[in-house]
């Protein structure tokens, strides 16, 4: 049994469904995971295995050391700086995690291990690099027994690729609609035609949905395993699956990246001046995390890389993370997190009691935020008042670079072709905002920027 | 066999269709349980199996 209250600090909130063990932060802020005796037991083999020391040092799976504590089992797990959720993804961040997963599922096999379950709630990125974190998923492989999370995978993992690859609909709001995935029954209404067809399409999504619909509770586990079901039969539809995934690939429409293409953040002739200023701010210490909002390309979250232990580069945009992303994966960095997200309607509180996964702020605090070009989004194009915008921004306690761009913007107009004059908030102008700004923060330094202009801003308190 | 710990639902049909993914001798397997009954619309009913 695992005990009701950890020794010493307090459960994470989103663990608490596996029943051999559960992640706790320790008062020393530590992650620490406290094992059941069966979750012990399983751990046992899995230390002992020579995939795991390796998968360890690859950074594959999360640094894991072991800890006595009043004869509890307790696992001490290196911290993982910036914490995602699969709802935020690109495209690559869960093709990568997708293939990871199925690796290590197939090296566990190798070993006699398997996993619980095949969920990408189990992986974390550091920089680009997925790293798998469930280290209590990871048990010894039973005789007979099918892989209990291929339904998991296909629903979590498999079918967002799918629809995103082949139905051109974005996996992001459906996962955040429902934490336990797509089923195969809505991931078949999506895939219609001849796009069942598709590298995985007939046999995980059309077979499996009969299979689904079709043969309720029966006590197949048993069955399976009496009729000589093996691991190799797994491993041979990992390999398959591990097939599928890579050859899922995502291309958005011409005129998706023509519009990309044709932004003023590319091609604009500021670009230089801007990106001396935020050099010159990032340069002078060193930041545990920098949030870049509005990232864009992440030409910015680049210059302050050098001079933080991590960046956020936070964009609604997934076309344009995602080529960041896949940049960022060939350069092996390990310090810049794509994370796709509108700000104006953010990733909320989420889950079982509201605190299962939890929204940007309450997972980790910026000490630089950037708000290059990103304001007329929130007020203009998102109708978010200003006072609102530059609350939320003070709220975060952090250094702010903050870009205005004036209401005769090129931009700026554009946003606001399809709108009346009335029906955008009147107060946003340059005076109402350094008004605001004046009664939260401190305004350290200022750079015109042709009718734009940077503004570096510290909190009050 | 021993009772597994599992505390996410494997889903019956996603097992069953594992056999049939798990190449040929997999295809034995399938074979084996009966697994071709999902081919079918529904569940028999309990009083159908002869062998359940």
């Amino acid at each position: 049994m695992i005990p009701a209250e950890p020794p010493g600090g307090s459960y994470d909130p989103g663990s608490f469904r596996d029943p051999a063990s559960r992640v706790f932060f320790a008062d020393d802020d530590s992650v620490r995971r406290v094992l059941s005796t069966a979750g012990a037991s399983d751990w046992e083999s899995v230390a002992r295995s020579e995939a795991f020391g390796r998968w360890m040092a690859a950074g594959d799976v999360v640094s894991t050391e072991e800890l006595e504590h009043d004869g509890l089992t307790i696992l001490l797990h290196e911290r993982i700086p910036v914490w995602t959720y699969p709802y935020e993804w690109t495209f690559s961040m869960m093709q990568e995690a997708a293939l990871l997963q199925l690796r290590l599922l197939d090296e566990a096999l190798d070993e006699g291990l398997t996993f619980k379950d095949a969920t990408p709630y189990n992986v974390q990125f550091w920089g680009s690099k997925p790293v798998f974190i469930d280290v209590g998923s990871i048990r010894p492989w039973e005789e007979g027994e099918p892989w209990l999370g291929y339904r998991q995978f296909c629903q979590l993992f498999l079918y967002p690729l799918l629809l995103r690859a082949h139905a051109a609909t974005p996996f992001q709001p459906l996962l955040r609609g429902s934490l336990d995935g797509i089923s195969a029954e809505t991931a078949r209404s999506f895939l219609r035609g001849s796009k069942v067809f598709k590298p995985g399409a007939l046999a995980d999504v059309v077979l499996h949905a009969r299979a689904e619909r079709s043969s309720r509770h029966r006590n197949v586990r048993d069955e399976l395993g009496s009729a000589g079901f093996t691991r190799a039969m797994i491993q041979t539809n990992v390999r398959r699956l591990r097939k599928v995934v890579e050859k899922t690939t995502w291309q958005p429409s011409d005129s998706a990246w023509s519009e990309y293409a044709a932004c003023d953040h590319v091609a604009g002739g500021q670009r230089e001046s801007k990106a001396a200023f935020v050099e010159k701010v990032a340069s002078e210490q060193r930041r545990r995390l920098v949030w870049d909002l509005g990232s864009n390309d992440g030409h910015h979250s680049r210059i302050v890389r050098s001079h933080a232990d991590s960046v956020v580069a936070v964009d609604g945009d997934e076309w344009v993370l995602d080529r960041l992303y896949r940049a960022l994966r060939s350069e092996d960095d390990r310090t810049i997190t794509p994370l796709v997200m509108n700000l104006a309607d953010p990733s909320p509180s989420l889950g079982w009691r509201g605190v299962e996964r939890r929204r940007l702020e309450d997972r980790g605090s910026p000490d630089l935020v950037l708000a290059l070009a990103v304001i007329h989004h929130l007020v203009v194009g998102a109708n978010l008042p200003l006072t609102d915008v530059v609350d939320w921004l003070a709220s975060l306690g952090a250094e702010v670079i903050l870009e205005w761009v004036p209401p005769d913007d090129p931009l700026v107009v554009t946003l606001a072709a399809n709108k009346k004059a009335a029906e955008i908030h009147s107060d946003y102008r340059e005076d109402v905002l350094r008004a605001l700004l004046g009664e939260r923060f401190i305004l350290v330094d200022e750079q015109p920027l042709d009718g734009r202009v940077l503004l570096r801003l510290q909190p009050l308190s | 066999m021993t009772p597994l710990l599992a505390y996410i639902d494997a889903g019956t049909g996603s097992m069953i269709i594992q056999a049939l993914l798990g190449g040929f001798a997999g295809l034995a397997v399938f074979f084996k349980t009966r697994g071709r009954r999902f081919f079918r619309r529904a569940e028999p009913k309990a009083s159908e199996r002869t062998d359940a």
